[in-house]
């Protein structure tokens, strides 16, 4: 339990490991938004393209990062329940009982967002998994880096992030050995319906809440004690640099998201007289 | 070891604070004096709420002495009017529990985290790091996470963190106190070992009799001050006045105070149970042939 790993990182070699933090944030942001950007299912397989081609180079088993989806299993079923259910098409509903109606539309946009979500969690969890969180809050400081013209304190938040992300594995023991402390007094956390359960919870949130303070009062000593504020001109033992293997990433990257998001706004480009779309319809099939 | 030449003063120091519960003034420490000298191994003992981990906070200036109530001088620098950070510096302090003083999830980046704050050249904290890592034989933990090593190896990670500072003197506030036996043993043999081989004055703050044996110089704090200073042997002919201080006596050496009172001659403070066997046997020997 102590490895629910969403966001953990994991220590192999691998090209993706090496590659610089920075690279590997744009990267990821590049593909999220190429996620929102495929509508039809070919347009998919470019992002799943992608995937595969970062899981292999990542060496982490296939099923390692399907893992990091447990969390959002509940939240993905109910999303294309949802909407399977509630889009309205036109034409002849393919299902219909008391008041839920099945369109075609239906099944391609519940299908499409069931994709998104797992293609989402997986490439942050790509991410993630493969760059410490060190090198990740440092990337983070860079990119933000133009804000601190802006007088924001940019290296405190990248260093408020690292801290967060460090002590998230002690305060889910934390919160297990509390869970057990109120279960031996007798505490209820299964039985009764959603509110009594949620209210079972206060009893564990509060003192956790106070040990994470009383943790924050204690960091804070002991930051002060290694010199934190010294001087305004923090150095870094681990800089990042760019090299040969983040261009060829990075051009990789681009060219597959690139040519996917090309041909999306190309469906009506006119070839021999005919548009794209007429021509190749299987390109856009499930687009709306 | 430069026995005239302290490095840490305390004169007259008094601390003191209101509690938040019955609006009452209450001094954690009052009027201590004593001095800590180069190259010492240092004990500081007594019970829960003696005072001792504020006067261990006292010393690297992460708090410092009330108005008027004394002064705290370490390496020359008044902690009331110097520069705190120079303190820092130079007197490195590790805390109890070692989770709550990393930074970092890979080892070898909070060890770099002191360092980085002195805003030191990457080459200087390379070697730092490697350094303190060496010191400590932690090498195999170098990229590992600390969330999953065990409490002694948390401890040393803590201890090679300080160490990369390059402190002078070593303040441990009862970092031993969340171990178990093995972990305890492990940190000790570290601190002797820095003590003894890089010359790190080490000043242990602890409730573990036990430990007071590896000292060089013992203080026993009660109530704030400072009431008995000696070696641990001196410390263990006044077992009366530890026990009034509502400290364990280590089995063995209670044995040894029992027997001597009762008129066996053996030598008291030596937590050795062959030495006392032998010890032990003469005199039954030679009563036996007389």
């Amino acid at each position: 339990m102590k490895d629910i790993a969403f966001g953990q990182y994991y220590p192999i070699d691998s090209f993706v490991h090496r590659l610089d933090a920075r690279t590997k944030l744009l990267i990821t942001i590049l593909f999220m938004v190429s996620v929102f950007f495929a509508d039809s299912f070919f347009l998919y397989l470019f992002i799943l393209l992608a995937l595969v081609l970062m899981v292999a180079f990542s060496k982490i088993s296939f099923i390692r990062i399907l893992g990091t989806m447990k969390p959002i299993i509940v939240l993905a079923i109910i999303t294309t329940v949802l909407n399977f259910f509630l889009t309205e098409g036109e034409g002849e509903p393919l299902f219909k009982w008391w008041i839920f109606e099945l369109y075609i539309e239906g099944i391609f946009v519940g299908v499409k967002m069931l994709l998104r979500l797992i293609f989402l969690v997986m490439g942050a969890s790509i991410l993630t998994l493969t760059t410490t969180p060190v090198a990740l809050t440092d990337a983070v400081e860079w990119l933000f880096y133009p804000l601190s013209y802006l007088r924001v304190p940019v290296r405190e938040l990248a260093l408020i992030m690292s801290i967060a992300l460090k002590f998230i594995p002690n305060l889910v023991e934390e919160a297990q050995r509390i869970i057990k402390a109120q279960k031996a007094r007798g505490a209820n956390f299964e039985s009764g319906g959603l509110i009594k359960r949620a209210k079972a919870f206060i009893p564990i949130l509060i003192p956790l809440l106070v040990s994470s303070f009383r943790r924050a009062d204690e960091l804070a000593l002991a930051m002060d004690a290694r010199c934190y504020g010294y001087t305004a001109k923090r150095t870094k033992m681990k800089k990042l640099t760019f090299r040969s293997r983040d261009l060829l990433a990075g051009i990789v990257i681009t060219l597959i998201f690139g040519s996917m998001i090309a041909l999306r706004y190309c469906s009506g480009v006119i070839i021999n007289g005919e548009t794209l779309a007429e021509l190749c319809p299987w390109i856009y099939y499930g687009s709306m | 070891m430069d026995k005239d030449k302290p490095i840490i003063s305390f004169d007259n120091v008094f601390f003191g604070y209101s509690s938040a519960e019955d609006e009452q003034f209450y001094y954690a420490v009052h009027d201590a004096t004593f001095d800590i000298y180069e190259g010492e191994f240092v004990a500081v003992v007594g019970k829960n709420g003696s005072g001792k981990s504020t006067i261990a906070k006292l010393m690297n200036a992460i708090l410092e002495p009330s108005d008027e109530g004394g002064s705290v001088t370490v390496f020359g620098i008044d902690t009331k009017k110097g520069n705190k950070y120079e303190v820092r510096k130079r007197v490195g302090m590790v805390f109890q529990n070692p989770d709550n003083s990393m930074v970092a999830s890979i080892v070898e980046d909070d060890i770099a985290f002191g360092p980085e704050n002195l805003g030191l050249e990457r080459e200087e904290i390379v070697s730092r790091v490697d350094n303190a890592i060496s010191l400590l034989g932690i090498e195999n933990l170098r990229t590992r996470t600390p969330h999953k090593l065990s409490g002694g190896q948390k401890q040393k990670i803590a201890i090679a963190g300080i160490l990369a500072l390059k402190p002078d003197v070593l303040v441990l506030d009862e970092s031993t106190a969340m171990l178990d036996p093995q972990g305890r043993k492990e940190v000790i043999q570290t601190l002797i070992k820095l003590n003894k081989q890089e010359k790190i004055t080490i000043v242990l703050i602890t409730h573990f009799m036990e430990e007071v044996l590896f000292a060089d110089r013992v203080l026993v704090v009660n109530q704030g001050s400072v009431k008995l200073v000696g070696t641990p042997k001196d410390i263990f002919l006044n077992c009366d006045k530890l026990i009034e201080y509502g400290l364990t006596i280590p089995r063995l050496i209670e044995l040894e105070s029992k027997l001597r009172q009762s008129g066996l001659d053996v030598t008291q403070g030596e937590n050795n149970v062959e030495l006392l066997a032998k010890e032990v046997a003469a005199v039954l020997s030679d009563r036996f042939e007389t």
